[in-house]
């Protein structure tokens, strides 16, 4: 009974930050504080001995109609795995982290809308209902046009209806995928219903049509890679981050995307078996070109905004891989895979949330973040610098760092179903290292550019905030053991219901 | 109570952020702390090897994430490898309190060496493939910040660039390696499939139920890993422009410990090479052999005092890589010579640099060494320092470089002798040539003759007390022979120590002093005829490196990398654009079918009913098809 008081008082938070006026932010990060913690403590007790099921249901009857053999039935149902508490916590911090940099001090209307997108983010990780889940989406989608239309910078109106139409031409076949299996699913059961252990079963699907299977898996993959992104679905990225206002950049990269990956690890995963081999094929060939694509269209950016979020849809091109590959192989490595698909969709939110929050206080002091306005920023910011270099090395793979424990364990195992075209993935992440390293090297290192003028570095809430940061990323780089435990025993049960 | 051996790589932990906290209230005592901790790490290894002498290996491991895990295993060749490194760190981080005193920013300085020796100390006892490549890469990493230290120049900047690419390439390759091995092993042993004990004592069974091919797949993809750290040709390139970062780095980082490591994986997982198929062993000595002929002949033409004693250390590297893979056929024995040769040379390359820094010093960081000459007389406790570092790199008997590399040698002898190929022995032989030639270059135009420059006419030895630790490592280079066949009987008890016979032995050494007659004669014709070979064609090859940056930097990085990403970006951005056509043209249609909204409620009417017409003629239409 944990989880709907959860998202009710949340909810509450989240109405109230409206109305906080000058205390919105101090009270939205306080309140969301007390509540990560809360989770936290609440998880540890509930996943102790995960054995990979779902646990923490809780379900609300909203309808329920039984007449001359219909049965309709309308659920408000909730659950945990430990993928999706996982991504829970994550979403709380990173909303956190978002509201810490909250750019409008006193406006409580952007601070309102950056909670409803963690809300919504909350909520769509532990509904399981479709309905629900549907609703939820639109939740985290509409504050987000919000934020970026209202508070964006350069061309904000355009590139919001942009980001708004693109995610919603997914949405909208999400729904149709939806309503089709569900259709069916009262064609074949007699019963009218939504919940998605229901929906997304295996032996359900197999008695589908043709025709319906791979119409609901295109919906679906559709919706999902649009917000991964994979490579010919991203345009939507890139100009959204370039306009959005810092904390919203950290709320797309670090909720947005981890919703792609939720999608077809925790929602799609389960039917995979049924994807004819081409598709599987396809999604690989999808995921390699997207880590490749993306490292060079990142090294040609100059504006460094747009390279972290390059780079930041390079990353997530891992869960793609891992995707991919894990339906082929099997055993050990299947759930090696699969965990680290997973892990990689939590841990990238930490990374990139640093890139970004680092690159605002070097923006805040310099008002540029173009790689040739800036160098040799070290003699005057050391400590931001620093945090900077932190954030580009943890988005380039470096071990110790959030990445680097998804992106070996993907590579590793991917190895098993591709062979040698994991050097695709390699040549890759050398570009990547190379581009970072050579951001780097421009903006930080060499000669003082002297017509920035002298800089103050950085205050102590800001130190306190990026430092935080580093080190809940070096915790998931060093220490992965509990989750990976909670993620590998999901991935486990994944698995055996083959 | 063996976990007491974790504190071997958490000590220098501590000293990470309190060296930094100490030196930013109190700049004069950076350094005290930081050396304490690495002492105390240096008495727990000691430890660790009393210890060994009589018990088993240390082997304490957790669970790290899913089936990989971290932990510690320390047997006889690990703990040998941590003395020298803890030891070593020692000495150069007490020089470089010394070496740093000025810098306003040594307390960051010795926080990243405390961190560097943390990792460095972790790669080596580490238990895990995946714990090592983690500190593989920290290590990396601390190299990248310490070349970059002074980042205020330019070069130093590019320099660190390209050291972290290069390496990186290799240690991307390294993980595929992994993933080899992994993929391969967790069927047969899911527990831990990449522990470093399970990999080294079932390596024959491995071998067996993977196939040969498969592991010298991998073992080849790990070896790339060892060649981009340990700077082996191709991917030696970064070593010589690392040299922008402070000597006392170089000394540390480039010469006696990081660069060591390529070698060290390769001779903890060699029983993997030994049961791989053998041309895996072949490539090992191949490169490493060609190695140190290549870096020899590429060290005889630098002028950058710095970039002499690089150059020297790839070559050195290569004897040891070479003598690791000469185990293909004269078994572990290759790897205890090969250990012995690195824990020597990590000894007097250490002393080299630093000699190389108190010159530095003195002449305000002037490398070249064509404007020295005549510093004999006016730092003589330097020059004899120095002296000893030379003369155990050039292997003179009787330093600790003569047992050390004549043992290699003589080692690739016996290779010859049981069915390998005489090449080995023949690099090995001449690399000896020309390592006397470029060390006494390099000694010579320092220290004969007369200053050619006014810095050398008022260079000045310091204070002796801060000359300690190089006296200590210059005792050891003369010294550390006696302890050759302990060391070897350590490492492995069934080693077979080869005596050639007496005209094949002392090959070697005539070569010694016929490289340094030739550096003698190249010295004074460079000093005293001054004649100009610079058009020399062959000349002009060797100073360009053998094009080989060349064709890294304007080739690949140039004309593929780059233009690659111009046209990829180039094509995003159509792409993009394309798109918002695409939203514009619909949005224009919209307005287009806005007129036909007109609002009169006829013409809805007329347009629903041909509509509808429509498509009761279509189903209409697939009705007759049925």
């Amino acid at each position: 009974m944990f989880l709907p008081y959860f998202l009710l008082v949340l909810f509450i938070g989240v109405v109230i930050t409206f109305f906080a006026r000058s205390y919105a932010k101090y009270f939205s990060m306080v309140f969301l504080g007390i509540m990560s913690v809360a989770f936290v403590i609440y998880s540890f007790i509930r996943f102790n001995n995960y054995l990979g099921n779902i646990i923490a249901k809780y379900n609300y009857v909203l309808a329920n109609y039984t007449s001359s053999g219909i049965h309709i039935e309308l659920n408000f149902s909730l659950g945990l795995t430990g993928f999706t508490d996982l991504l829970v916590i994550m979403a709380l911090i990173v909303t956190i982290f978002a509201l810490s940099i909250g750019e409008r001090e006193n406006n409580d209307t952007f601070f309102g809308l950056l909670m409803s997108v963690g809300f919504g983010l909350v909520g769509l990780f532990s509904v399981r209902n479709f309905l629900f889940f549907y609703i939820f989406w639109e939740v985290v989608l509409i504050p987000m046009f919000f934020i970026i239309a209202k508070y964006g910078t350069i061309n904000k109106e355009k590139i919001s209806i942009k980001f708004f139409i693109y995610t919603h031409v997914g949405s909208l076949f999400l729904l149709l995928s939806i309503f089709m299996l569900s259709t069916y699913y009262f064609i074949e059961f007699k019963v009218f219903t939504f919940q998605i252990s229901d929906l997304m079963n295996l032996a359900f699907q197999k008695s589908l049509p043709k025709f319906a299977l791979y119409f609901s898996f295109f919906g679906f993959l559709l919706a999902f890679l649009i917000k991964l992104p994979t490579f010919p679905l991203h345009e939507w990225l890139p100009n959204a981050h370039y306009t959005a206002p810092f904390s919203g950049s950290i709320l797309l990269s670090g909720g947005l995307l981890s919703m792609g990956g939720y999608g077809l690890l925790g929602i799609l995963y389960p039917v995979t078996p049924l994807f004819p081999k081409s598709l599987v094929y396809f999604l690989i060939i999808l995921g390699l070109i997207s880590v490749v694509y993306f490292a060079f269209t990142s090294m040609f950016q100059t504006n460094l905004k747009r390279m972290i979020a390059y780079s930041s849809a390079g990353e997530m091109a891992f869960v793609t891989i891992s995707f991919g590959t894990s339906i082929i192989s099997t055993g050990y490595v299947k759930t090696f895979d699969l965990a680290g698909g997973m892990y990689q969709t939590i841990a990238h939110a930490f990374v990139t949330s640093l890139a970004f929050a680092s690159l605002l206080f070097i923006y805040k002091r310099t008002h540029t973040i173009q790689v040739y306005g800036l160098g040799g920023l070290y003699r005057q910011m050391p400590y931001a610098s620093t945090f900077f270099l932190a954030a580009l090395l943890g988005s380039l793979g470096l071990p110790a760092l959030a990445g680097f424990i998804g992106e070996f364990s993907v590579t590793v195992s991917s190895f098993e179903t591709i062979g040698l075209f994991a050097i695709i993935i390699i040549f890759g992440l050398i570009v990547t290292a190379a581009y970072f390293i050579w951001a780097a090297q421009r903006s930080l290192y060499g000669f003082y550019n002297e017509k920035l003028g002298p800089l103050k570095d950085l205050t102590k809430p800001e130190f306190l905030i990026l430092l935080f940061m580093l080190v809940s990323s070096i915790f998931f780089g060093v220490y992965p053991t509990l989750m990976f435990k909670l993620l590998a025993s999901y991935a486990k049960a994944l698995s055996v219901v083959f | 109570m063996v976990g007491i051996y974790f504190l071997i790589f958490i000590f220098p932990l501590i000293a990470f952020p309190a060296e930094y906290i100490i030196g930013k209230y109190r700049l004069k005592l950076s350094g005290i702390f930081s050396s304490i901790m690495i002492l105390l790490s240096l008495i727990l290894v000691i430890d660790a090897y009393l210890y060994l002498l009589n018990h088993n290996a240390i082997y304490v491991h957790y669970q790290w994430f899913y089936n990989i895990d971290f932990g510690i295993y320390i047997d006889h060749l690990t703990v040998l490898m941590a003395m020298m490194v803890s030891f070593v760190s020692l000495m150069i981080n007490l020089f470089a309190i010394f070496y740093m005193r000025e810098d306003p920013r040594k307390n960051i300085y010795f926080s990243e060496t405390s961190l560097f020796v943390t990792a460095m100390l972790g790669l080596v006892i580490s238990s895990n493939l995946v714990l090592l490549f983690l500190f593989w890469e920290i290590v990396g990493l601390c190299s990248y910040l310490l070349i970059g230290f002074w980042f205020f120049k330019p070069n130093a900047a590019s320099a660190a660039k390209k050291a972290f690419l290069v390496t990186r390439v290799g240690d991307l390759l390294f993980i595929i390696g992994m993933a080899v091995l992994y993929t391969s092993l967790v069927k047969i042993s899911p527990v831990s499939p990449l522990s470093i004990p399970y990999l080294i004592t079932n390596a024959h069974k491995i071998s067996i139920l993977i196939g040969k091919n498969t592991l010298a797949l991998a073992t080849l993809l790990i070896l790339a890993g060892a060649i981009a750290k340990s700077a082996q040709f191709p991917l030696h390139v970064w070593i010589p422009d690392a040299m922008e970062g402070p000597t006392t780095v170089s000394a540390l980082i480039h010469a006696a410990t990081m660069v060591t490591a390529g070698v060290y994986l390769v001779a903890r997982v060699f029983p993997l090479f030994e049961y791989s198929a053998a041309y895996s062993l072949y490539t090992v000595t191949a490169i490493g052999a060609f190695t140190a002929f290549f870096a020899g002949i590429l060290g005889i033409v630098m002028n950058d005092i710095k970039r002499v004693l690089a150059y020297s250390t790839i070559s050195q590297l290569g004897y040891m890589l070479a003598s690791i893979g000469l185990g293909g056929i004269i078994g572990y024995s290759g790897v205890t010579f090969g250990m012995y040769h690195l824990v020597v040379h990590a000894i007097f390359k250490a002393l080299l640099f630093m000699s190389a820094a108190v010159i530095l010093i003195a002449l305000l960081e002037l490398r070249d060494i064509k404007q020295m000459g005549g510093l004999f007389r006016r730092m003589p406790v330097t020059a004899i320092l120095m002296l000893i570092g030379a003369i155990t790199l050039a292997a003179i008997p009787p330093t600790a470089g003569y047992f050390s590399k004549g043992q290699i040698i003589s080692a690739s002898y016996e290779y010859y002798l049981n069915g390998g190929s005489i090449i080995p022995w023949l690099l090995l032989l001449f690399s000896e040539i020309l390592t006397a030639v470029y060390t006494f270059r390099m000694y010579f135009l320092v220290f004969l003759g007369k200053p050619r420059s006014y810095l050398a006419e008022h260079a000045r030895d310091p204070k002796l007390v801060y000359l300690t630790p190089l006296m200590v490592l210059a005792f050891l280079s003369l010294t550390l022979g006696i302890i050759q066949k302990p060391f070897y009987k350590f490492l492995y008890s069934g080693v077979n120590i080869y005596t050639p016979p007496l005209y094949i032995a002392v090959i070697p050494v005539i070569f010694s002093f016929i490289g340094i007659g030739i550096a003698y004669m190249i010295y004074y014709y460079t000093v005293n005829k001054k004649i100009d070979i610079s058009r020399n064609p062959l000349y002009r090859i060797i100073k360009n490196k053998f094009y080989l940056d060349i064709i890294y930097t304007d080739y690949v990085a140039e004309r593929i990398i780059l233009p690659l990403s111009f046209y990829i970006g180039h094509g995003d951005r159509t792409y993009d654009n394309s798109i918002d056509k695409m939203g514009s043209d619909l949005a224009d249609a919209g307005t287009g079918l806005r007129k036909i909204q007109t609002g009169s409620a006829g013409y809805y009417v007329v347009f629903l009913l041909i509509g509808l017409s429509i498509l009761f003629i279509i189903i209409e239409l697939l009705g007759m098809i049925k």
